[in-house]
């Protein structure tokens, strides 16, 4: 599919991860805070809704435990995580950690100089990882068994994000016009381990998995359109996020571009990667039918039904947009539906199944 | 010990208020080992420099 090569059928994927809790019938907290009850929820949302072809996560919260340079992890930025019983999601506060004379400071002594003192406790991180590896043990059979694809190994994010997570919205935003230079110098800096990060990491997993979905995610918001100008774009984000994309095909995988925010104005860029060799994941604020017109003959599309629509609408009106979806953004391949972004921890279960039912009603090629 | 953790902390100040000497050591102790680790698992340049 990502190949452009017509399936039989447009894939559906709902990325259950928190939304596992809602289909257990348990507060999110729970799932969070315990390994055993995320395998449970796993299996359940498995067994619920059948016919999605992309694997599924259970919502167990290890990953903000974890030390990886990444805007989810609690080691580096101010995180409320639920307590069991609690049916919410991880609430990141953003703020400025970091000032715009600090940059220097940052790339003198490293992000672990920036540890936070509530810092998780690194045992309990990898105790974590263990309990959800061996939770996950009998969803990860029926994950090969129907040869669903996992939608990525690892993540590497864009310089920008990190460093606008690092000197929160006010900071990142006005640094383009107080110390521009000096913004290109940090990204700079960042991106070259950012990717062999998340390249090494990716080569780990697929070690110690099997798994052979060779695919990388490369998160990327704070450069969109939502925020900055196609202009502001093209000189303090593109030549790295090209970068980026290069060197995880040249690796071997397959980009996942996961888009948060408004990027319609920038899809003429992406033109400019190898022809289908990337999977673009459109977040609601995009356009997608002016996607296919601009890059659907190059690369694969995936989304985007809004998080609002699952969480608040009716399964006659899921079915009708993922149908004027498939119609359009599916028309000669190249599409996955999809949710827009993540699927909301709240999704009514009724809609993530109308989703699921539209593929198979109106998806056969 | 103030020096110390200084030079391996951005959040010195809030770390070192209202410790004492033995507070401080078994901080940065613990602060050197969670750093050491991860440098092993991320050895990269963005990570630390030391």
């Amino acid at each position: 599919m990502i190949r452009l090569e017509l399936p039989d059928k447009v894939p559906v994927a709902p990325q259950v991860n928190e939304h596992a809790a809602k289909v257990l019938g348990v507060p999110y907290g729970d799932v969070f805070n315990d390994a055993d009850l995320a395998g449970k929820a796993l299996l359940k949302s498995y067994e619920v809704y059948e016919g999605s072809d992309m694997a599924f996560g259970g919502g167990y919260g290890f990953i903000y435990y974890s030390p990886y340079p990444d805007a989810h992890s609690s080691w580096f930025f101010d995180w409320k995580l639920p307590a069991p019983g609690e049916d919410q999601v991880p609430q990141m506060r953003e703020d400025e950690i970091i000032s715009s004379e600090q940059y220097d400071l940052l790339m003198q002594k490293g992000l672990l100089y920036f540890i936070r003192p509530d810092h998780p406790v690194l045992n309990d991180f990898f105790g974590k990882l263990i309990k959800m590896s061996q939770a996950s043990a009998s969803a990860d059979q029926i994950v090969k068994a129907r040869g669903l694809f996992r939608y990525a190994l690892s993540l590497i994010n864009l310089p920008s994000d990190i460093i606008a997570n690092l000197r929160g919205l006010k900071g990142y935003l006005t640094d383009f016009y107080d110390c521009p230079e000096k913004l290109k110098e940090v990204f700079g800096w960042l991106v070259d381990d950012l990717i062999g990060i998340g390249i090494n990491l990716a080569r780990q997993v697929e070690q110690g998995t099997g798994d052979d979905s060779k695919t990388i995610l490369i998160g990327a918001n704070r450069a969109s359109a939502s925020y900055i100008s196609p202009k502001m774009f093209e000189e303090f984000a593109w030549p790295y996020f090209y970068q980026e994309v290069m060197a995880v095909i040249a690796a071997g995988f397959t980009p996942v571009i996961h888009l948060d925010g408004n990027w319609t104005p920038m899809a003429h860029y992406f033109r400019s990667f190898p022809k289908a060799a990337c999977l673009f994941h459109l977040d609601d604020q995009n356009d997608i039918f002016q996607w296919k017109k601009i890059i659907g003959d190059h690369s694969a599309l995936m989304g985007n039904v809004p998080a609002s629509l699952l969480t608040f609408g009716t399964p006659d009106q899921v079915e009708a947009l993922c149908r004027n979806l498939i119609e359009e953004a599916g028309e000669g391949g190249g599409f996955i539906l999809a949710n827009a972004c993540a699927l909301p921890y709240d999704a009514r279960v009724e809609n993530v199944k109308a989703m699921i039912r539209a593929s198979e009603k109106y998806g056969v090629y | 010990m103030i020096e110390e953790l200084k030079r391996i902390s951005f959040y010195w100040q809030e770390l070192s208020a209202g410790k004492s000497e033995d507070d401080l050591e078994k901080i940065i102790q613990e602060l050197k080992q969670a750093r050491e680790t991860i440098k092993g698992i991320f050895p990269f340049k963005i990570m630390t420099s030391d």
